[in-house]
């Protein structure tokens, strides 16, 4: 009768342990450096700058057509302070 | 954080997160692991101006690696289909006798017992038997005492042992 800690080694220990790449720290320091320096605060504050003002606008507009237009001005705007990380 | 130094920071924790990631994981997702460490150092760099001290920086590290792995694993729960087969049924092989066709059986029920044992003790199991950590480095990395690593391994070999007896294996403590 063998013993449970006995089966368990046999069966792990004998598994390869997996390697993580040699390159693993330059390739994630890499991909670091290429994120956006934008912080989240800086996208909020930035949102709530173009936001308000762009409702304020629709909802006293001159006519909807100029409203219209400033939708995605507004749009491309927030997302550029806040860009979506992948 | 200049890129030489975050490199640096990496360097020294990498292979622990990784043990811990790859642990939480299981082991027939390994190809998964890296990616899932890089989005660990990556969440780690966004916050780490909130740290003074480097003991606090690297239990702060493997809390977001523990929080990454297993919500990585319950959004992809491991399936049997996930596991090879020739760690299930390889029975029929011609050239297996009798002793290795009950060993494989024994060792099937065993990996399907691990896989269901709840998360601090199957992450203590593969840490310390299939990774070879301590049980100290199993503390440190879990941030909880060594008595409570001894307490898991040892709750989760009972188990193990009494899901096998269920199967009709005979297994002593």
């Amino acid at each position: 009768v063998k013993r449970i800690e006995e089966l368990i080694r046999g069966e792990l220990e004998a598994r390869p342990r997996p390697k993580l790449s040699p390159f693993f720290a330059r390739r994630t320091a890499h991909q670091l450096r290429s994120q956006p320096a934008v912080r989240p605060l800086a996208g909020l504050i930035v949102t709530l700058l173009i936001v308000p003002p762009s409702i304020w606008i629709l909802a006293t507009s001159l006519s909807p057509f100029s409203a219209l237009l400033l939708l995605p001005l507004g749009f491309a705007i927030t997302m550029m302070a806040n860009p979506i990380r992948s | 954080m200049p890129g030489d130094s975050f490199e640096a920071f990496v360097e020294r924790t990498r292979e622990r997160v990784f043990r811990l990631v790859c642990s939480i994981i299981g082991p027939y997702r390994e190809a998964d692991a890296e990616e899932i460490c890089q989005e660990v150092y990556l969440r780690a760099c966004r916050g780490m101006e909130r740290f003074r001290g480097e003991a606090e920086l690297s239990t702060w590290l493997f809390r977001i690696a523990w929080n990454t792995a297993l919500s990585h694993r319950n959004v992809s729960p491991v399936r049997k289909g996930t596991i090879p087969i020739e760690d299930l049924l390889d029975f029929a092989a011609p050239h297996d006798t009798e002793k290795i066709a009950i060993d494989r059986e024994r060792s099937r029920t065993l990996i399907v017992a691990i896989e269901s044992l709840p998360h601090p003790y199957r992450t203590a199991i593969y840490m310390h038997y299939w990774m070879g950590a301590t049980v100290e480095e199993i503390a440190e990395v879990l941030g909880v005492a060594s008595g409570t690593i001894k307490s898991y391994l040892s709750r989760a070999r009972e188990r193990l042992r009494r899901e096998l007896a269920d199967g009709g294996w005979e297994v002593s403590p």
